[in-house]
């Protein structure tokens, strides 16, 4: 009889060595010692946790119980299943036009409509957190109903009596770059583009950032070909199943708030600005949520405004906004046009290359541009390391749409759209196998980046581990990840010509790449780098650990689960340190204020490494604080002691010893210990990863309709810590990555760049069961990261930008037909193909 | 034309069958011009939900999700779009599933509904949910409620459906984690269970 566990599907995991032939900054070196950087900060290898006799890490397990169970038995606790006695519910009024100004607004109608307790508008907002009357974007908030049931409220919303004024607006690219483009009134700026403080290095009045290495011009001229390629990008949007949801309830001056985001400290601090109140009067609950993808993030801009309907109406108020009202509060993936002009040598070895990003940041001055900076360098970093010249250039636009900002990840696939698709174009100018001029180009470990002067301020320059100037790279699969997932996917059976293949229904192979920030990991309590990064308190993050008289072990951890399942990583990693066979004895508490330390939140993939600093912390104190008790309670040495499933007993008396539950019983009950760790802004930040992205596709030259048949997704792992729960989130990045190439932002046909969404899901076509890959198989290389516990490093994000390149290139291998404007539609296939003949 | 919900509801009249063997949820209504149902009726009905009879209070207006989930207190039942298009809000009635944010509730009065609750609680878990967490068939679980049902459904009529078929019966829920893979491997290996070749580890 066939039994049934928790095995991945298919996946195959690559180990690599301890220690290898290459070492920079004292990392894949015998020595137990790391320095890192021109400040010569020290800390230990595998901060003392080698990747051996791993018991519990790297074993295929399903998600903590506490966690997952309740997902399948309707318990989980979404802000949106949230239902208290007495209840009222909220509506949103917003704004039709991308641009306009409120001439007058007039409640009386609604107010005395049936069920309707309170409404909120400009006029009677609070000063410290208020609705303005002029409105930036198409659904901007306007007003917000509270009434006794939401079909109650929606009917007022439909009573309120708003003229507007609609004012100049730039929604699109194309309008807000117009000679004739209205002032969007940038903060510092040249007419609507973004610019950075003058002085700072490559400061340039005409871009929002430069960086640049070498001579460009000249490297054109000495160059025996030279190409221009230019790409767009139309935007997408993540679409989180959960509507953006929270009620908020007051008991007194308490407020009890139940949230959706990445992180509860960060969220509750917003809420009491807002409020004008003190943050300890909040209690903020979030331990599900029904996806975030890093864009409900920005929905936290209307917490504050139920936390003060409920104040203000006396009642416990819930929000649940509909699709297409959310999409103006969760942020989009922005439209993007790159231009290259690349200059290779008669070898086919890039010698210059000019790269300019063009990008749409939405209804606001910054700090966006300056994040796309670091990710949009990420593929140019993985393909210049050897180009003697080199520049990047980047112009920011505010326009009148919703905020730029992460949606499954930030700018990658906009980015490496372009990229991926100018690799393949000009291995085939210079008559190269797209896959070995990846090869010439990658940076591979050991390597040294161009100087960090060479990049712009706010990115690479200010680092603490600059070495000798560089950055360097150590573990990093970049070769590995392409020779790997080539043998899987079968590269040699690949078209030699695109299109070649015969018949109706044409097959093609082709591959995309990425590199990430893989897990920036800041520095943890007890390091060097610790102090020197000295980080306020709001930005660190936190966790408690404890012992208790029972025998299990308790994580506290604040930080909700999105379908994250970051704690069960995290868990698996705490199990390991503490001597565990199992990770049984584990408990948590989670993502609520009152109960779990405070902490930042989650984003970019960090989890493992920021969070994961602070509980492994907790843990590897823990440990040494229960060897420390047993060594004064059994006369032993602690060096002499081993640890083992909840059990520390003397290496040379098996008789001598004692448990984790004695010496928690023996201390009152529960042994617990704190952990810090610091955010990444200055962290280890050349800790990068690498993936690559191989797809089958088979295009029907009939209709135009094409699918992923098989997939390879290779990815440069660290130490990958749970394959099974590994493989879900690496279905979900392909998945949604697929999605984002071939659907953009659903801009209204008639008014481009104003309307979006009318009516959800039906004017965005979404990946169903479907959509699904035939064969998909996921190839963990564990690439051991030497600065992190056991080897371990973030992936979770890295490979996401690859998929699109990935795609356009197979479509491209299969038909002949390259598709340059995102996104890949039937249409623009059979237009290919069409004007092939 | 703003197009809200309501007027959807008051359109399209009723539910819209997801059924096997084939057909996906489709979304013929035609958006109604007639503006506000009127007047708003209360109504009063039993509900047998999970085998349990429960009475309900509701305007004519009212979805069956907000009579189940919000009226009747059982949360697990999850709303997502509100328009007839994700399927997380899937309820069976009579056995057959429907996506309760466009059914009204007056078309279920007196009918069998079945919701997440009736599959299986914590201490006892319905194989679809033991082998559903094995598996890693939800990552954030919101769609779960929605789709489970559904399977459980296909289950009831076919105990041993093909990968073809399993995909057919789930085509009209969105699972925005893309699961996928993980859903259609536990509704097989439930099939499996069912039958009695395999058994949970």
């Amino acid at each position: 009889m066939t039994k049934i566990e928790p095995k991945p599907e298919s996946v195959i995991v690559i180990n690599q060595p301890m220690v290898r032939t290459f070492s920079t900054g004292g990392g894949h070196s015998a020595s137990d010692t790391l320095v890192e950087g021109d400040q010569r900060i020290e800390t230990r290898k595998w901060q003392g946790y080698p990747p051996e006799h791993l018991n519990v890490i790297g074993v295929s397990m399903p998600p903590m119980p506490e966690v997952a169970v309740p997902r399948f038995t309707g318990k989980a606790e979404f802000a949106s299943r949230v239902q208290l006695p007495n209840m009222l519910y909220a509506k949103p009024l917003t704004c039709p036009h991308p641009h306009a100004r409120i001439v007058s607004l007039d409640t009386s109608k609604a107010e005395k409509m049936p069920g309707v307790k309170y409404i909120l508008t400009y006029k009677n907002t609070p000063k410290t957190y208020p609705l303005l009357p002029e409105l930036h974007f198409q659904g901007d908030i306007v007003a917000f109903v509270a009434a006794e049931t939401e079909d109650m409220a929606e009917d007022a919303v439909e009573a309120i009596e708003v003229k507007y004024e609609v004012l100049p607006f730039a929604s699109t690219l194309e309008q807000v770059m117009a000679p004739n483009a209205p002032d969007m009134h940038v903060r510092r700026g040249k007419k609507n583009l973004i610019l950075q403080q003058p002085g700072v290095p490559h400061y340039d009045p005409d871009a929002t950032w430069v960086s640049k290495h070498g001579d460009v011009e000249k490297g054109f001229q000495e160059a025996a070909i030279v190409k221009e390629f230019t790409y767009t990008f139309a935007g997408a949007t993540a679409v989180p199943i959960q509507p953006v949801s929270c009620v908020a309830k007051w008991d007194g001056d308490k407020l009890t708030f139940w949230g959706m985001g990445q992180g509860i400290y960060p969220q509750r601090a917003e809420i009491a600005r807002g409020l004008g109140i003190d943050p300890s009067n909040i209690r903020y609950i979030n331990k599900w949520n029904g996806c975030t993808f890093g864009s409900v993030k920005a929905s936290s801009r209307v917490q504050p405004f139920i936390a003060y309907l409920a104040k203000m109406a006396g009642r416990p108020v819930k929000l649940m906004l509909t699709k297409d009202q959310e999409f103006a509060y969760i942020s989009i993936k922005p439209e993007t046009i790159t231009k290259f002009k690349v200059g290779a040598d008669k070898n086919g070895q890039m010698i210059a290359l000019a790269h300019e990003f063009i990008i749409s940041v939405g209804n606001t001055d910054g700090p966006g541009q300056q994040a796309a900076g670091e990710i949009a360098k990420n593929n140019q970093q993985l393909y210049t390391v050897n180009v003697p010249h080199w520049k990047s250039s980047c112009y920011s636009y505010k326009t009148n749409t919703m905020n730029t900002n992460p949606v499954r990840s930030y700018t990658q696939q906009e980015v490496k759209w372009a990229w991926e698709n100018m690799m393949d174009e000009m291995a085939e100018a210079v008559g190269k196998d797209p896959l070995q001029f990846r090869l010439m180009h990658i940076a591979k470990p050991g390597m040294k980046l161009s100087p960090v002067s060479d990049w712009h301020a706010t990115d690479l320059g200010r680092r603490i581990e600059v070495e000798n100037g560089s950055l360097t790279y150590d573990s990093f699969a970049s070769v590995e990840v392409l020779e790997e997932g080539a043998k899987v996917i079968g590269w040699d059976k690949r078209n030699p010509v695109a299109g070649s293949s015969p018949g109706r229904f044409k097959k093609g192979i082709g591959v995309g790449m990425s590199q990430h920030h893989a897990g920036h990991m800041g520095y943890r309590e007890g390091e060097e780098g610790y102090v020197r990064a000295n980080a306020n308190s709001l930005s660190l993050f936190g966790a408690d650990i404890e012992v208790n008289a029972n025998g299990t072990v308790t994580m506290k951890n604040a930080l909700p689960d999105s379908g994250t399942n970051h704690d069960t990583a995290l868990a698996q990693v705490v199990a390991e340190v503490l001597g565990y066979s199992n990770r049984d004895h584990i408990r948590l508490i989670w993502g609520d204020s009152n109960i779990t330390p405070p902490s930042n939140e989650w984003d970019g993939g960090h989890t493992i490494t920021l969070q994961g600093g602070a509980i492994f912390t907790a843990a590897d104190k823990l440990r040494k604080d229960l060897l420390r008790r047993a060594a004064a309670e059994l006369n032993v040495d602690a060096a002499k002691l081993a640890m083992k499933d909840g059990v520390i007993s003397s290496k040379e008396d098996a008789a001598k010893r004692t448990t984790f539950a004695a010496l928690a019983k023996a201390n009152g009950g529960t042994i617990r210990q704190t952990g810090k760790n610091s955010p990444r802004t200055q962290g280890r930040s050349l800790t990068k990863g690498v993936a690559a992205c191989f797809v089958e596709v088979e295009v029907d030259t009939w209709t135009g309709n094409w699918k992923v048949v098989r997939s390879v997704y290779t990815h440069d792992a660290g130490l990958v810590v749970n394959p099974l729960v590994a493989e879900a989130d690496m279905h979900g990045s392909l998945v949604e990555a697929t999605q984002m190439t071939t659907d953009p932002i659903p801009w209204d046909r008639e008014f481009h760049g104003t309307k979006h969404y009318s009516v959800g899901y039906l004017s965005y076509r979404l990946p169903t069961i479907m959509d699904v890959p035939d064969e998909q198989t996921n190839i963990f290389i564990n690439s051991l990261e030497p600065r992190w516990f056991y080897g371990i490093k973030s992936f979770s994000e890295t490979g996401i930008g690859a998929v699109p390149g990935a795609i356009s290139n197979a479509v491209y291998n299969a038909t002949g037909v390259r598709i340059r404007e995102h996104a890949i539609t039937r249409d623009k296939i059979l237009t290919g193909l069409r004007a092939k003949g | 034309m703003k197009y809200s919900r309501r007027q959807f509801v008051a359109a399209a009249g009723s539910g819209i069958a997801l059924t096997f063997g084939g057909a996906r949820a489709i979304l013929g209504a035609v958006p109604a011009t007639g503006g506000l149902p009127k007047p708003i009726t209360k109504e009063k009905a039993t509900f047998l939900v999970n085998g349990k009879p429960l009475v309900a209070e509701y305007e004519a207006r009212t979805t069956l999700w907000e009579v189940v989930a919000v009226t009747l207190g059982l949360t697990g039942t999850t709303r997502s779009c509100n328009r007839g298009t994700c399927g997380a809000c899937t309820v069976l009635v009579d056995g057959v599933p429907l996506y309760s944010c466009h059914t009204l509730a007056t078309e279920a009065a007196g009918k069998k509904i079945f919701t997440i609750e009736g599959l299986g609680d914590e201490k006892n878990l319905h194989p679809l949910q033991k082998i559903g967490y094995m598996y890693m068939a939800a990552d954030c679980g919101f769609c779960t409620a929605g789709w489970s049902v559904t399977a459980k459904a296909l289950l009831d009529k076919n105990r041993n459906p093909s990968v073809d078929d399993v995909k057919q019966a789930l085509a009209g829920h969105i699972c925005r984690c893309a699961a996928y893979s993980g859903i259609i491997r536990t509704v097989i290996d439930t099939g499996k269970v069912l039958r009695g070749e395999a058994e949970i580890a």
